[in-house]
């Protein structure tokens, strides 16, 4: 399985959204990472054939997909940021629609979404229409839906929105048992996520492709550029105008700072270990921005 | 503490900013645009003649009719019974949206989160649409304007043209906009039955007034039927009266119609040059500011911010409801994670391309008949077992019959569009066959209607009443299916099929009887015609969904 993109580019207007991102991922979790505005939602949406890309190809297994967006159609769950559902069905009725879409037979689509409700944890709702859902069995819906087809390629667009601390751990496993033996594209703002789970990070910065590589290899890049302090607040005023603040914890000292910099913000600054979110914010580099 | 008085600036400030945020909203969407150029439109038809304003004495087949030349006053006067009349009978579609654009886009958590109460609010609304009515009409009236400069007779009097369409137009649109969000207010009237309940409110608020011109004098009228000149008709009757006296023998203070005249009748002109408008009517036309205001304040009883999720339903259950979220809590009790259960341990699929289109449909039908209140199911039965007995008169379950798929017709096209599911869509492979199963669920729908309505007719004209019944159920859901798809709204279709059901199967007019309830229809073109726009609507459809592919 390989998912190719070859200097695709999405043009709003004047604007670029995503710029000559190419990209070759094979199977295991991929984490998208960038900050708002980056162009990671609109690079899913034209992964996903919901929008066609000004410039560049997708392909799947070879096949371009822009050319024959079915190649991808076929063989996609996707997961998308804002999605609805029909509030008068069940949470049943919805996932044997979507199974019908996505082209699944009637009998292993029940078996399967009998499954993926004891997956999402929504085994004893089931058969209640979903406006009466909250918000974070609704996300689970969603990732069942998106999971409903066995799917090669699957999208997910921030899934654990919504999501509680223990809803967020078990989805977190769901994935990376899911990611065997297909392509996972994971979008999203919560580092430890994606530190979690992905195999490979895409770093994404104002449309363009800031790095694809291995989470080791971007904490590597890190080591030795992060440290911790203890400061007041003036001096933590004065640190954020000068270094990337990735972190602070009040402390009864004083305010225990992590700083991102190449070298030590001040004499008594310890390095520490880097973190992803560490790394992401040092190759990111928007200096004074956290 | 805060004053009254600091607390009414205060009031009155949010309302404000309600109206701002809501008006700008609306003046930043292609909808407003779309909206003012159809009411140009209209104006520019009625200003240059295509569509005129006429007066008739006789019988449609002798008939002596004139219509006014185009004086600066009359032009004026014109353009603002159009603007009337498009509010009277389009405002709901025309300026709902509000209240329903806060509920999609979350915005009402945020206000009801906020000190703004519900007064407030849907005061703030009500100006909104206040705003868009005088830009519509400012439109309108510019236009106007423009029309006599070019074909109009006479000097191009600015005070006369915009006068008479703000005169007219402007009370009729702030009673429409109040109604409207009364409507919207409500969770059984916030939806398709709102749109019917509106349409008959127009119908009747233009009867009501109607009759009153027959042999009466402008002079002769109680100043309670004045006071219900709705749409600006009685105003223009006091206006024109004197002048059409002289003009047409014999005219008995019959109304004015739009249209062209009847082709057999002879033509005149007359030439209303001004006359000083009666106290009476600025006094009609500020009551019906002023009842639009109350209409705002009753819409605070059945409005309640806090209540979006229970929207649409009964009171029984809004208690299951209740219960259900008791017990979804007990299910959202978080799960241990060292449980999680194997992603690997799912049902394996190993064929993607096995759904087939039959298995769509049923899921489209489903979709379709889904949500409905329980009088409408009751309905509907209702008349598939009297239309089948062939007991009732023709022209009256076919009429019915022709009504009561409108309620699940009209969500066809918008559906996914209003519920977000358009990128898991357009992302499967159904993506191109999912109009053609939904279209088919609402042809079927239509099918059974029309069939049970038309069933005991068939025994004598088989193949005529067979041709009827396709016509009709390709024509009524393609059309909703085509409007919703492209326009992503319930509204058009809803307005548009209200107004040709009233016109066609209700008042027999056979040219647009699409549903063959006079049964004049069977064995015309009328069912091929019709169902040649349904199957137009159709290739609309896909074209909508081929954009999105």
């Amino acid at each position: 399985m390989e998912l190719q993109t070859d200097a695709i580019g999405k043009q709003y207007g004047q604007t670029w959204a995503v710029r000559d991102v190419t990209l070759e991922l094979s199977t295991g979790i991929h984490g998208l990472l960038g900050p708002n505005g980056a162009g990671k939602s609109t690079l899913m949406r034209l992964l996903t054939r919901v929008e066609d890309p000004t410039t560049g190809t997708v392909s799947w297994n070879g096949t371009d997909a822009v050319e024959e967006p079915s190649a991808i159609r076929s063989i996609l769950g996707y997961l998308p940021q804002d999605f609805g559902v029909y509030p008068d069905l069940t949470a049943r009725e919805f996932l044997e629609y979507i199974a019908a879409l996505r082209g699944v037979n009637s009998a292993t689509a029940a078996d399967r979404i009998d499954d993926l409700f004891v997956l999402t944890n929504l085994e004893h709702v089931e058969d209640q229409k979903l406006h009466s859902f909250s918000g974070g069995m609704r996300q689970r819906v969603g990732i069942a839906q998106a999971l409903v087809s066995d799917p090669d390629l699957l999208i997910v667009d921030e899934p654990t929105v919504g999501l509680d601390p223990e809803e967020r751990v078990r989805f977190r496993n769901v994935l990376s048992s899911t990611a065997s033996d297909r392509i996972v594209i994971l979008s999203t703002h919560i580092v430890p996520d994606i530190e979690a789970t992905a195999n490979t990070v895409v770093l994404l910065d104002d449309g363009e492709l800031v790095t694809h590589t291995t989470p080791g290899e971007l904490l590597d890049a890190t080591t030795g550029s992060v440290y911790e302090d203890v400061v007041t607040p003036d001096e933590l005023d004065a640190l954020r105008q000068e270094h990337q603040v990735s972190n602070t914890v009040q402390r009864p000292e004083g305010i225990e700072v992590r700083v991102v910099a190449d070298a030590p913000p001040s004499p008594s600054a310890k390095r520490v270990t880097p973190t992803l979110e560490d790394a992401y914010l040092h190759r990111i580099d928007h200096s004074g921005v956290v | 503490m805060a004053t009254n008085a600091s607390r009414w600036l205060g009031r009155l400030r949010r309302s404000y900013h309600v109206a701002r945020a809501d008006i700008l909203q609306r003046f930043r969407t292609r909808r407003l645009l779309v909206v003012l150029a159809v009411m140009l439109y209209a104006g520019y038809l009625v200003n240059v003649g295509s569509i005129e304003l006429f007066y008739t004495t006789g019988d449609a087949a002798a008939s002596t009719y004139v219509t006014g030349e185009p004086t600066a006053p009359y032009v004026g006067l014109t353009a603002g019974l159009t603007g009337g009349m498009i509010f009277l009978f389009g405002g709901h579609t025309v300026l709902s949206g509000g209240v329903g654009r806060d509920r999609s886009s979350n915005v009402d958590l945020l206000i009801a989160s906020s000190p703004t109460g519900d007064v407030d609010y849907l005061v703030g609304k009500w100006l909104s649409n206040l705003g868009v009515v005088t830009v519509l009409l400012a439109g309108l009236g510019g236009a106007a304007l423009v029309n006599h400069a070019i074909h109009g007779t006479g000097a191009t009097d600015p005070v006369w043209i915009l006068g008479m369409v703000f005169l007219i137009g402007f009370p009729t649109g702030a009673l429409a906009g109040a109604v409207t969000l009364l409507l919207q207010s409500s969770s059984r009237l916030n939806g398709t039955l709102g749109t019917v309940v509106y349409f008959f409110a127009a119908i009747v608020g233009l009867l009501l007034i109607l009759p009153t011109f027959e042999g009466g004098q402008p002079t002769d009228l109680s100043f309670s039927l004045r006071a219900l000149d709705v749409s600006g008709f009685l105003t223009s009757h006091t206006l024109l009266y004197e002048t059409l006296a002289e003009t047409l023998p014999g005219y008995d203070g019959g109304p004015p119609s739009f249209g062209q005249g009847y082709a057999a009748g002879e033509t005149g002109t007359f030439s209303f040059t001004g006359d000083a408008i009666p106290p009476w009517v600025y006094l009609n036309r500020a009551v019906l500011i002023g009842l639009g205001g109350a209409t705002v304040l009753a819409a605070t009883f059945p409005y309640d911010q806090f209540e979006r999720a229970q929207e649409g339903q009964s009171i029984g259950q809004r208690l299951v409801s209740s219960m259900t979220g008791v017990l979804d809590r007990g299910a959202d009790v978080p799960s241990n994670p060292t449980s999680t259960p194997d992603a690997d341990s799912l049902t394996p699929v190993t064929d993607r391309d096995a759904s087939g289109f039959p298995r769509l449909l049923r899921q489209e039908l489903r979709l379709l008949l889904r949500g409905q209140p329980l009088w409408w199911y009751v309905g509907a039965l209702v008349i598939i077992v009297a239309g089948v007995s062939g007991q009732p008169p023709r022209p009256g379950i076919v009429t019915v019959a022709a009504i009561w798929p409108l309620f699940v017709w009209s969500s066809m096209g918008s559906r996914p569009i209003k519920g977000q599911l358009l990128p898991l869509l357009v992302s499967s492979q159904s993506v191109r066959i999912q109009p053609l199963a939904e279209w088919l669920a609402g042809v079927l729908v239509g099918t059974v209607f029309f069939g049970a309505a038309l069933l005991p007719a068939a025994g004598t004209a088989p193949v005529g009443e067979v041709l009827v019944i396709a016509g009709a159920a390709i024509f009524a859901p393609s059309v909703a299916q085509a409007l919703g798809a492209w326009t992503g709204s319930t509204r058009p279709f809803e307005l548009g099929y209200l107004v040709i059901w009233y016109a066609g199967p209700l008042n027999a007019v056979t040219a647009v009887d699409f549903a063959g309830a006079t049964g004049t229809t069977t064995g015309t073109a009328v069912p091929f015609v019709f169902g040649a726009i349904g199957f137009v609507a159709l290739a609309g459809t896909l074209a909508r969904r081929h954009t999105r592919v």
